[in-house]
């Protein structure tokens, strides 16, 4: 794959022609970097790739990478026809994709739905659109989960043939106190989590998965985020604090088959999957600027510095939440984070986060809690990512207490959301992601996904 | 749920992070490392300049360190006070209702069963919708005494002879014929130049809008009292937008007016009556407050109107609230400074004494008739604002049974007890 790869980039760089007259970044690397790119070719990262098949999907318990693009689609067919070739069209190509090979866009019509494009441009090529030549797998991972909205429409019309099987833990979540939800940027049928250590890779992948059926499968949504280097010890977040000691793929579960992946007790196209919550969580930099460190320790229950929790000596020492001061207080407060967010206060309800950061950039806000500040402000915070096994004992009864008393509330704003059934992962050669779920006859199809894992 | 008392804690936790961090120097120093010291975990705060976006900028802009000083001093509850052994706060539940309005002001603790409420009920109304923006909430949550919330009353955001549309205010109160008169400050966007004159919304006792109170002496309600005889009733209303512009300047136009009404259970209260019976208290839009004026109203049993004059920080006293017929002005003054902090809601306890709870820290004061400060305690002590608490009370109430003190919370959007 390696030789593969960069010697036709080198030699198309080096060779100017086409490409380099193509723009001035082309023209700028040729002439600049080149020397860079071959050394890091050589030895870098770029060159790992994680497998694309498996028992699960990737990007799950893989090591969080740098980068992440997240994509939600909704679906303009009636027919599922469309939406099994589209997700074979998504399985092969993303197969390619975390290998870190050139692709060909399998591009599909569709059965009979509008040409966005139609009168404005010709036909769609195949061609890779290239941004991602020569750059290697980077970790490239493609995670794809399905909405409630596959199946069912709001007024419970079965989409697609398929709403006997939605999965009773496919729920809507309820409306959580201080939600402020976007619903241009919520919910979707169809969900893409490309996660790679370069963040061109990551949006290559989107770009292509997007690019073969755009009139079938339209973007909903996209989010950018990103998470700091995690070899040096757990990543911090804006907040400047270790995030995921606990219930991350960073220190993750001991037991994942009894909190994250779905086993018997659910449909059996879902047995080796899981269910995604996401909720992109803004947070009020400006307003936590302006307490002190001492005090954010309070909010959150941890150290700033070790991620140690409050009265305890290290980041991994257990949390003792008993634990009181000379006054009788509680040395953790009864509000911080750490303390309600524990599975050790929530019944041992456990979620695997993924957690990345993003940055929006700024825009007008209403501060959530008082004082009711408007002004321009980051549109920045962290991006939820919790898999789990049911989120109806996980995400909801968590969150529920937390939206009432966590002392974090008041710099924190959730405005976006949405939940997704991500199936198990494919066999191989010819399987694709969703076959259990899609192909007909159900029960034969149901056999052959758990006879291959 | 206890709330953490982190306010008094906040100066001996200060000093021992400043402590560790001069350790951490020292020690640096002396090892001659390469690995810097990590800055910025020392908590030391910048200078405090008057007026800014945050610090003081919530009401008083360069007040800071004094309403830091003052949040931080303590008033123990006199010996037979109300306040005297209070010291739990419980948790009675979310004021948002499932359409995401947030923010409750009003707090009415129902005594009438009627329609769809019943006695031990407490409604409480928001004031912004699931934007945040302040003067666009509708709703009006009824918590049920098991626990339980329900929805009293889900009104429209404009509404016919309600200028500006609705926007629920800490104006609320039952009447003994089942009716609810509600008042509304609205806005379109949550800045004070969209704001409109508003108006009090008459709902029956199933929440459905059976008609509006409007007029020229109606601007800006913000709070109501009600001395209720059945078949008429005297309510007294707290007006904060009279003369108010969209800059920021500070106008003494607010003012307090009487309305006579007459009612039955089957037909809406009419208005037979309006006079000005208080005026030129201090008003002030505020970027971050909205609207600061006159606000909290209660009625001592000798007809003498209590008036949270809010940014004049005093409790202004009104005689023969019930039957006088010029203004009083500005009224008698009561209490000011001490423990108060620009009061909001005001609220008689069956002592007899005034308790108000402060906007620019988390306390309730109490106040006797007498105009002695005779205790306090500090509900909402959240560090996330400066001083502690601030911004997060509004209305206050006394709980059915007499012996608490009912208090919304606009930082967590709960309705919480002090017992």
């Amino acid at each position: 794959m390696g030789d593969n790869q960069k010697g036709p980039s080198r030699r198309s760089l080096l060779r100017g022609g086409l490409l380099a007259g193509a723009g001035i970044g082309a023209g700028a690397v040729a002439g600049g970097f080149t020397g860079h790119a071959m050394a890091s070719e050589g030895a870098g990262d770029g060159v790992a790739a994680e497998p694309f098949p498996g028992t699960h999907q990737a990007g799950i318990v893989t090591s969080t990478q740098r980068q992440t693009v997240l994509a939600a689609f909704d679906l303009n067919t009636a027919a599922r026809g469309d939406v099994v070739s589209l997700l074979k069209s998504w399985t092969s190509l993303g197969a390619k994709l975390a290998a870190g090979e050139s692709v060909t866009v399998p591009i599909y019509t569709g059965g009979g739905g509008a040409d966005a494009y139609a009168d404005a441009t010709g036909d769609s090529t195949t061609d890779d659109s290239f941004e991602a030549y020569g750059l290697g797998p980077n970790r490239l991972t493609l995670t794809v989960g399905f909405g409630r909205s596959l199946f069912v429409t709001p007024d419970g019309t079965d989409r697609f043939g398929v709403a006997a099987r939605l999965p009773e833990a496919l729920v809507d979540l309820p409306h959580f106190g201080g939600d402020e939800l976007v619903a241009a940027d919520t919910g979707g049928d169809l969900f893409l989590q490309a996660c790679a250590d370069d963040p061109q890779v990551a949006f290559h992948a989107v770009r292509s998965i997007a690019r073969i059926a755009p009139d079938v499968a339209t973007l909903r949504w996209t989010q950018l985020g990103f998470s700091p280097d995690n070899t040096a010890g757990t990543p911090r977040n804006l907040m400047g604090f270790k995030d995921g000691t606990m219930n991350s793929n960073v220190h993750p579960p001991a037991d994942l088959d009894t909190t994250v992946w779905a086993g018997p007790e659910g449909p059996a196209w879902m047995h080796g999957g899981s269910y995604l919550v996401y909720r992109r969580i803004r947070i009020t930099l400006e307003h936590w600027d302006r307490l002190p460190p001492s005090q954010q320790e309070q909010v959150i229950g941890r150290r700033k510095l070790t991620g140690a929790p409050i009265g305890a000596p290290d980041e991994f020492s257990p949390l003792d939440l008993g634990q009181r001061d000379a006054q009788g207080s509680p040395v953790i407060p009864a509000t911080a984070h750490v303390r309600l967010a524990a599975p050790q206060t929530n019944g041992g309800a456990v979620m695997l986060r993924r957690a990345f950061s993003y940055n929006n950039g700024t825009t007008p806000f209403t501060e959530r809690w008082p004082p009711w500040r408007q002004a321009l402000e980051y549109d920045a915070g962290l991006l939820f990512l919790a898999y789990q096994k049911d989120p109806r004992t996980a995400f909801v009864p968590v969150f529920t207490r937390l939206a009432e008393t966590d002392a974090l509330n008041q710099f924190t704003t959730h405005t976006a959301s949405a939940v997704f059934a991500v199936p198990p992962g494919t066999a191989g050669s010819g399987d694709w992601i969703g076959r259990g779920l899609l192909s007909l006859p159900f029960w034969r199809d149901a056999h052959r996904v758990f006879s291959g894992m | 749920m206890r709330i953490p008392r982190w306010s008094r804690r906040r100066a001996s936790v200060a000093g021992a992070c400043a402590l560790a961090a001069c350790a951490a120097v020292a020690g640096c120093g002396s090892a001659s490392s390469s690995t810097a010291v990590p800055q910025g975990l020392s908590g030391g705060e910048a200078s405090q300049p008057g007026g800014g976006q945050y610090n003081g900028g919530q009401y008083n802009g360069g007040q800071y360190s004094t309403e830091q000083a003052a949040a931080a001093t303590v008033l123990k509850s006199a010996a037979g006070s109300f306040l005297a052994g209070k010291e739990t706060v419980t948790l009675l539940g979310s004021t948002t209702p499932a359409n995401g309005d947030i923010n409750p002001y009003a707090i009415w603790p129902v005594t009438t069963t009627a329609g769809t409420v019943s006695a031990g009920d407490v409604l409480v109304d928001n004031f912004n919708n699931a934007s945040n923006n302040q003067g666009t909430g509708t709703t009006i949550v009824d918590l049920h005494p098991d626990g339980q919330r329900t929805v009293f009353a889900s009104l429209p955001s404009h509404a016919a002879g309600c200028p500006g549309g609705v926007g629920l205010t800490t104006a609320m109160v039952q009447l003994r014929t089942g009716w609810v008169i509600v008042g509304s400050l609205p806005s379109s966007n949550g800045q004070i130049s969209t704001a409109g004159a508003g108006c009090l919304l008459v709902l029956s006792s199933a929440g459905k809008l059976a008609g509006t109170i409007s007029g020229s002496y109606i601007d800006g309600p913000w709070d109501e009292t009600v001395r209720d005889n059945g078949a008429t009733a005297t309510l007294f209303v707290t007006n904060t937008l009279r003369g108010i512009g969209s800059g920021t300047t500070e106008v003494k136009e607010g003012d307090v007016v009487r309305i006579s009404l007459s009612q039955s259970e089957s037909a809406a209260p009419k208005v037979t009556g309006e006079t000005v019976i208080a005026s030129g208290f201090p008003e002030r839009p505020s970027a971050a407050a909205f609207v600061q004026g006159p606000t909290g109203l209660a009625l001592g049993s000798s007809g003498t109107l209590y008036v949270a004059d809010s940014l004049g920080n005093r409790i202004a006293a009104v005689p023969g609230a019930l039957s006088r017929a010029a203004s009083a002005g500005t009224g008698s003054t009561l209490s000011q400074g001490g423990q108060l902090a620009n009061p909001l809601g005001l609220v008689l306890a069956p002592d007899g004494d005034l308790l108000a709870a402060n906007a620019i820290n988390g306390k309730i004061v109490e106040v006797t008739q007498a105009g002695h400060q005779v205790g306090e305690y500090y509900a909402d002590d959240s560090v996330g604002q400066e001083p502690p608490g601030n911004g997060d009370l509004f209305d206050v109430a006394i709980s059915r049974d007499g012996a608490g003190v009912l208090f919304v919370n606009d930082g967590t959007n709960t309705l919480e007890l002090l017992h």
